[in-house]
């Protein structure tokens, strides 16, 4: 390939891998508090609704959940996901995670709707 | 109904990707747009890239053991045991996510066929089950594979692979019984019966332009360094090869498809899209539109793509002999699209590379430990069963985000420069440099388009 083309094409390349680089997993301490998510589900109506939650790698998820009907929070991790069984009226759900950096679908069957992305960075 | 296990319409899979930092986006979009004016400020003015003519010899050896008959038959019966097993787990096997199946289809096959074509040539054509029964029958009928009944149309050129990857694409991103055994067993049968009726109508010609597997491998094989001429393997850079892609009508719906169906894979995981779907009052009342509205997106995406790209390329001044007409003014430009649209395949490979690599590593495996399983009867064929997918590539999550990145903007400059010595090639004197600048900008809009939905996804 011609210089003049290479050249710029490699400094570009350098300059935002240096810019964008660097911190990577510093030690991943376990923060103490799990992160709190409070669901509502009324009359087919999911809140929230597509959320993103922004987890530290390690942290835990509380939902709070208010339901009018029993069902399950389906939780897409790796592997074979889990499955978090509610029931009518209010209650707690705990999720323990154990997850590597990334972007977890956590989603109700009925009404087909996803609650929230969890990322994990 | 629904399969057992976390069936979700979102297909198979756990944990994705982060999406990339909006630093890292605007990065990537800068180098593009630094690069592409770069290439048309400094580079060649005379075509560079001959295509059917350039290339060195391979070596000796080498060559001579590709092309043998062991070696093609050794590739041919490779594909034709890929797809026995597959044909018995699709037929026999159980409604479970844990069928292999659905890994073999939208994994292995799928995905797979990009880094297999990328780093070995046109691999669908040296292994396609539907070719190798094609050529049996020919055999047992004591006719020649390479000739049907009838002469393949010429104006029909890749329109029905375009027609194949929409037909796949729908299947694997619109469709919401997309995991669901029966859906991708007839969608396989249906392709099965097609490509073979194909080929005993118009035989060869068929796979090269209607199978949407051999297209597509064999665009992307395009990238590689390896190309055949005279019954000689040859080496010539990636960027010879691609000039060489064989024009043809409907060949700029085939990348439309491609890359369209990539960014709405990303687009439909943006919180927008979510956001939309659920909440839209007249989505969630109306039960066929929340069935359908995926396949309008794709369908919007995809058209979307066709649209910029057709007019960006035809939006330059055309070389004609001076007498002729406004009809053959208006032939010559419809032809253009068609003679640029191998310069969206870098940007295309580029894209998938983002899109699909952690996917690829990751399914890639699981779909290995349940290959010995294929009826899900508890079995272990080969011995992966109780092996465990090894998701060491998800603690680097800036590694995964810089290569993205960096693939996406090397798909772009690839892209550029080859757009470049096409217009080279076909633009009068007056409009080489003027008339691709509708083509840069649509380039820089697609990858600019396809970084922030990395950001957005």
């Amino acid at each position: 390939m011609r210089r003049s083309i290479a050249i710029p094409a490699v400094l570009a390349t350098c300059l935002f891998l240096a810019a964008c680089g660097g911190e990577d997993d510093s030690d991943p301490a376990d923060p103490a508090d799990p992160k709190v998510i409070e669901v509502t589900i009324q009359d087919g109506t999911v809140t929230p609704n597509g959320e993103r939650v922004q987890l530290a790698q390690g942290q835990d998820v509380e939902f709070l959940m208010d339901a009018d009907k029993p069902g399950e929070l389906h939780v897409h991790t790796d592997g074979d996901g889990q499955t978090l069984p509610y029931d009518k009226g209010i209650s707690t759900l705990a999720l323990d995670l154990d997850e590597s950096p990334g972007r977890i679908e956590v989603e109700t069957h009925d009404p087909d709707v996803v609650v929230v992305l969890l990322e994990i960075r | 109904m629904p399969a057992d296990g976390l069936t979700l319409a979102h297909g198979i899979g756990g944990a994705k990707d982060l999406p990339i930092s909006p630093e890292l986006a605007i990065a990537g979009a800068v180098a593009a747009l630094v690069l592409s004016f770069t290439v048309l400020a400094v580079a060649w003015r005379t075509p560079r890239f001959d295509g059917p003519a350039s290339g060195r010899p391979a070596p000796e050896l080498l060559s001579r053991v590709v092309l043998s008959t062991p070696f093609r038959v050794a590739a041919r019966t490779l594909g034709m045991a890929l797809f026995l097993f597959s044909a018995t787990a699709a037929l026999f096997g159980q409604n479970l996510l844990t069928n292999p199946i659905f890994g073999i289809f939208y994994v292995w096959w799928w995905v797979g066929l990009v880094p297999a074509s990328f780093l070995l040539g046109p691999v669908w054509k040296a292994i396609s089950p539907v070719r190798t029964i094609n050529l049996l029958l020919a055999r047992l009928t004591g006719s020649d594979p390479e000739r049907g009944l009838m002469e393949y149309p010429a104006r029909l050129g890749y329109w029905p692979a375009a027609v194949g990857l929409f037909a796949f694409v729908w299947l694997e991103l619109a469709y919401v019984y997309s995991t669901e055994l029966g859906p991708v067993r007839l969608w396989c049968a249906v392709y099965v019966a097609v490509m073979l009726v194909g080929g005993a109508l118009f035989g060869n010609r068929f796979y090269e332009r209607a199978d949407p597997f051999e297209v597509y491998s064999t665009l992307v094989g395009k990238l590689s360094i390896w190309a055949v001429r005279e019954g000689r393997l040859l080496v010539r850079t990636p960027l010879s090869n691609l000039d060489s892609v064989e024009v043809g009508p409907g060949l700029v719906a085939v990348v439309s498809v491609l890359f369209g169906s990539t960014a709405y894979d990303s687009f439909r995981e943006s919180t927008y899209w979510l956001k939309f779907i659920q909440n839209n009052e007249t989505i969630r009342t109306t039960p066929w539109l929340g069935e359908w509205i995926g396949t309008f997106g794709l369908l919007a995406l995809v058209l979307l793509v066709l649209a910029i790209f057709v007019l960006a390329t035809m939006a330059t001044g055309v070389r004609v002999d001076p007498h002729s007409g406004p009809r053959t003014r208006w032939a010559v430009r419809r032809a253009l699209p068609d003679q640029f649209a191998h310069s969206i395949v870098p940007i295309v490979v580029g894209y998938i590379v983002a899109h699909y690599f952690t996917y690829l590593v990751e399914m890639g495996q699981l779909t290995l430990i349940q290959a010995s399983d294929p009826l899900s009867n508890g079995s272990n064929l080969f011995g992966t069963g109780d092996w465990k997918v090894n998701y060491g590539l998800a603690e680097h999550p800036t590694f995964i985000a810089n290569l993205k990145v960096v693939a996406v903007v090397i798909g772009h400059l690839l892209g550029v420069v080859a757009a470049h010595d096409r217009a080279i090639r076909l633009l009068p004197p007056r409009h080489q440099l003027v008339g691709q600048l509708p083509l840069l900008f649509a380039m820089v809009a697609f990858t600019a388009g396809g970084l922030y939905l990395l950001f957005a996804s």
